[in-house]
């Protein structure tokens, strides 16, 4: 079963640019959460201070708290909380090996030497819908699949780690139709087993896969809840111009 | 408050004290690696330490087994890590009890004193047991691991930084010594007197040496470097493989062979007259008091052209990534504007590339300043005077005539050995920072225009 | 023709173009005389005397090939480790501003010249070479009873009396391989950490950013990520220290000498001095010994050894392309 994620009063600000303000939400355990708002509203940087990536930039400053199942993930090992939040990123990011050693490449990390990675293998990628289109060719390079198979790849490859949950950067942003229909279908499918926090600015695909909305505008968060009813009865003017398609004024 | 604060630390000694102890065996153990890494440095600079290396070993193998000791104690387990370091040290430890203080024969043409391997061993044990003590004491988190691992990786960059602050500490002690205004305005000169020969001792006509033949130099290899790392950058095709190719390869040809090159034209020159243009540029002459013309054996001319191999590659290569870093939205800009190519690569392409090519054309200087295999046997001692066409002379070229030039050289001019190659690291540090910074300062420039 | 700037930097680049020409052809020309005297097979014997040593005139370069290979062999050795630590200490495990710094020192560094690596070799030769290879003693204060040596005993028979670190080397020219290897190492240091701090930064961070996020710590990440991807851009920075380890001539020449008589008994005894081929086709040609030009089979000895070298120097330079492009094209298949 998936974790359950909570944000509380999160800040962030680039040297002297504040891209997030004081936001408040939760990603449920087990399910989908889908962070929407136009480009530049901070989308990314949430998901990435969700698993810490944020560490890596320079001059990010980062306030608030961020629990994983309760626990601060800001006084965890920053290694140990990506083990148990994984990631999937905009443009498909397989590494130059073979298709299997991409999928065991985070197990292989966590030092566990245990001898059924094929059942591993074939679970993850089962579980990311691929199985079937591979299972012949696991020794070929990742570079020889298409660019809807690499993501899916990349999604087997961060779910092979059995995390808690799993965070996806607008992950069809780079996909044509049919590869994005296959990823939804396989993240709808995964939901139980791990929570999901996507981030899209498709907002059909929102409603398609997410159980729970988000909706940020400017670096503040404009509204939080299930999904349904942000589209049907949102609280705000902002979220129902922006969920019917029309552009929002700054 | 204050009863409740005793209270809550009261309760809290007892899990710190187990903390304590789980932490006290990392701390000791990394403090005694620590130790032996800086012992090891120590026999290094200074074979009576030596005498500590095995003490220090078993200190600690000591503490290791301590360490293994509690660990299987308290969880049950051999670490077998930590198994792996107390062997190797004791290991250690036992072979240099075993190494008497000087080793020859063996079929090895020399003396070894043991601490040579006393350094190699506290710093092979030193430096693993130092990692493993930093990761356990932070914790063996993953991160932690990273973390432990900077004595990796910082003890071969120390040791390579203090073998260059030797070097440099010495090149200063010594050039230091030397330096003074006579040196720098008075050129080396004999006179041949009744009395016998008279000399004049200073660096004057190196100096002025080592300028003139990095400002030649310039003018001929900048425009070859320029052209060919250009058209190289802005074409595609056979030609340009062909002389990126040769460009390339200049640097291969070993530089004594330059050298050799040069000093064949000088043997060829020698069958012309002084006077005649081909015996004057080659070789090259000076005048005596009478006013009577004597051939010299290579001139400052016949040198930049061969010094000009060495620096075209430089410049070639830095005019390529000049012109190379031309985005190509700003080159599609141009053309779509209706500029031409010559319009084009007055405006756009050479104010853009020049940052890069004045930084390749400093580092070449710098490498011409160094270079003494090319003008090996066509350089003298600027007894003769300065000009254009004397005779080849230049500061790097006096250390090596100081070691194998004539003997009046030799002895006259050893005391400024290391005063030349102390100017000259000068000149030529001066020359490379000169080129970084203007290769950072406008690398962000054009960065941020985009 | 294009426009004029094309025609101008044709015209410009063709320049070194001829002149390498020029070399190589004049090189060449004068190195085929050694074809028949004295011959291939001499030539690549194993032994080596001038005519001022021993009256006979053999001139055999496998020697001072073998020098060459192994000061080569040293210098990476030492450098390589050295360059990648440096690397790794400036882009992958940054320690505040101490990787900015130590660029800036390298950038200096690369500045100096080889010839004052040649002039400070005494330094290592007095605070290194002599007591770590001769037992503490100096030029002046040697004791050989400290060794526990009678008069019997000592020197020791199965020592040649001009080996390398010896104290009573007469000359104090000529020191051991290993310090020529050292100091050579030093000289390419400042060129290779650079290139292989570049060679880092490449990497593309979407790689590094993926590994860290499936929860690999930097350490993993880099072992197998970073610099499996980053051996494209290493390669040309070993090949650069190569080719100047190579071809180095001032090192060489005063810390080793130009002599390079025979391959060393036992071969990987480093403190033994063998002269690599600079140092050995510069006395053919130099004439060290006489101060008159070239004879005729020395000198085109000398020429052969120079060819030699940019053969060398021309394998080195397509080895290392066809590994670069290999490696290139293992990323991107």
């Amino acid at each position: 079963m998936g974790g359950e994620m909570q944000v509380i009063g999160l800040s962030v600000s680039y040297g002297d640019n504040q891209v997030l303000r004081d936001i408040d939400l939760k990603a449920a355990a087990g399910k989908v959460l889908a962070i929407v708002g136009p480009s530049g509203c901070g989308k990314t940087t949430l998901l990435r201070c969700l698993n810490r990536l944020t560490d890596l930039t320079r001059r990010c400053r980062v306030e608030g708290a961020i629990g994983l199942d309760g626990e601060d993930i800001f006084s965890m090992d920053p290694v140990l909380l990506r083990r148990r939040v994984g990631m999937v990123f905009q443009k498909p990011n397989p590494f130059p090996m073979s298709i299997k050693e991409n999928v065991l490449y985070g197990v292989k990390a966590h030092g566990k030497r245990n001898g059924n990675s094929e059942s591993i293998v074939k679970s993850a990628l089962e579980g990311a819908a691929l199985w079937s289109e591979v299972q012949g060719r696991l020794n070929d390079s990742a570079f020889t699949l298409s660019l809807g198979q690499q993501q899916r790849l990349c999604f087997a490859r961060s779910m092979a780690v059995s995390p808690e949950v799993i965070l996806m950067d607008e992950p069809a942003a780079s996909l044509d139709p049919v590869s994005t229909a296959k990823l939804e279908s396989s993240i709808t499918a995964m939901k139980g087993e791990y929570t999901i926090v996507i981030v899209t600015h498709d907002v059909p695909q929102a409603r398609r896969v997410s159980d729970h909305l988000a909706f940020l505008h400017g670096g503040g968060l404009m509204e939080f809840g299930e999904t349904e009813k942000l589209f049907e009865n949102p609280e705000r003017e902002e979220t129902r111009e922006y969920l019917a398609g029309r552009l929002l004024a700054v | 408050m204050k009863a409740a604060e005793a209270t809550a630390g009261r309760q809290a000694a007892v899990p710190e004290r187990a903390a304590l102890t789980s932490r006290a065996l990392p701390a000791t153990a990394g403090v005694a690696a620590a130790g032996n890494i800086v012992l090891g440095c120590a026999a290094l600079l200074d074979n009576s330490y030596d005498a500590f290396a095995v003490p220090a070993l078993a200190g600690l193998a000591l503490i290791l087994l301590v360490w293994l000791a509690q660990a299987r104690y308290s969880r049950g387990v051999w670490e077998r890590e930590l198994i792996i370091l107390l062997a190797v040290c004791l290991a250690a430890g036992a072979l240099l009890l075993a190494i008497p203080e000087y080793t020859y024969g063996h079929q090895i043409n020399g003396i070894i004193h043991r601490s040579l391997f006393s350094s190699v061993f506290l710093l092979g044990v030193g430096v693993p047991a130092l990692c493993f003590s930093i990761y356990h004491l932070l914790g063996a988190t993953p991160s932690a691991h990273d973390v432990s691992r900077y004595p990796l990786i910082i003890v071969p960059i120390a040791l390579a930084l203090g073998a260059y602050g030797l070097l440099l500490a010495r090149l200063i002690d010594d050039g230091v010594s030397g330096l003074s205004w006579h040196a720098l305005t008075t050129a080396y000169k004999e006179e041949l007197q009744p009395t016998g020969f008279v000399y004049d001792v200073g660096l004057r006509n190196h100096i002025l040496g080592t300028f003139l033949l990095m400002g030649l130099t310039s003018l001929i290899a900048l425009p070859a470097g320029f052209g060919a790392g250009m058209y190289v950058a802005e074409n595609e095709g056979w030609l340009s493989r062909l002389i990126a190719f040769c460009t390339t390869m200049l640097r291969a040809i070993s530089v004594f062979v330059l050298g050799v090159a040069a000093f064949s034209l000088v043997d060829f020159a020698e069958g012309y007259a002084v006077g005649n243009p081909i015996s004057d540029f080659i070789r090259g002459y000076y005048t005596d008091a009478s006013g009577f013309k004597h051939p010299a054996e290579g001139s400052f001319l016949l040198a930049a052209v061969f010094l000009s191999l060495l620096a075209i590659p430089v410049i070639a290569r830095a005019t390529e990534e000049g012109f190379r870093s031309v985005p190509v939205d700003i080159r599609e800009g141009s053309v779509a504007l209706g500029a031409t190519e010559g319009h084009g690569f007055l405006r756009i392409l050479l104010p853009w590339a020049m940052p890069s090519v004045i930084t390749g054309l400093l580092i070449g200087a710098a490498e011409v300043a160094g270079s003494v295999a090319v003008i090996l046997f066509i350089a003298g001692s600027g007894q003769n005077g300065f000009g254009l066409f004397n005779q080849t002379t230049s500061l790097s070229y006096l250390i090596f005539d100081v070691k194998y030039g004539p003997q009046p050289v030799q002895d006259l001019l050893a005391q400024y050995q290391f005063t030349a190659a102390l100017l000259l690291v000068f000149l030529t540090l001066t020359l490379t920072i000169a080129a970084l910074f203007i290769k950072h300062r406008f690398a962000r420039r054009y960065q941020g225009a985009q | 023709m294009r426009a004029w700037p094309t025609a101008l930097s044709l015209g410009l680049g063709l320049i070194p173009v001829a002149m390498f020409v020029a070399m190589v052809g004049m090189l060449v020309s004068k190195a085929l005389p050694a074809l028949s005297e004295p011959g291939l097979g001499e030539l690549f014997s194993s032994s080596f005397s001038s005519q001022y040593s021993t009256g006979v005139a053999v001139y055999g370069l496998l020697p001072a090939m073998f020098g060459t290979v192994l000061i080569t062999l040293i210098a990476i050795g030492i450098a390589l480790p050295v360059s990648l630590a440096m690397a790794v200490l400036s882009s992958e495990f940054p320690l505040g501003g101490v990787g900015r710094a130590m660029r800036v020192v390298l950038g200096a560094l690369s500045g100096i010249p080889a010839i004052v690596y040649a002039l400070l070799a005494v330094v290592f030769v007095n605070q290194f070479m002599i007591p770590k290879f001769a037992g503490g003693f100096t030029f002046d204060h040697f004791d050989p009873t400290a060794v526990g040596a009678t008069a019997e005993t000592w020197p020791p028979s199965d020592v040649p009396w001009n080996a390398g670190a010896f104290p009573w080397d007469p000359t104090g020219l000529n020191n051991s391989t290993l310090l020529a290897g050292v100091l050579i190492a030093l000289l390419i240091i400042p060129f290779m950490a650079p290139l292989i701090d570049d060679a880092f930064r490449n990497v593309p961070a979407a790689a590094k950013e993926a590994s860290l996020a499936l929860g690999a710590n930097r350490w993993h990440t880099l072992r197998h990520v970073t610099l499996p991807m980053a051996l494209a851009g290493i390669v040309p920075a070993v090949a650069l220290g190569t080719l100047k380890g190579m071809g180095d001539t001032m090192i060489v020449i005063f810390v080793v000498g130009w002599e390079a008589q025979a391959i060393p008994d036992p071969p990987f005894d480093v403190l033994e001095r063998t002269a690599p081929l600079p140092a050995a086709g510069a006395n053919l040609l130099g004439s060290f010994q006489a101060q008159d030009a070239c004879k005729e089979a020395a000198c085109s000895s000398g020429y052969f050894s120079a060819v030699f070298l940019l053969i060398l120097a021309l394998v080195v330079v397509v080895v290392a392309g066809v590994l670069q492009a290999r490696l290139r094209r293992r990323l991107t298949q």
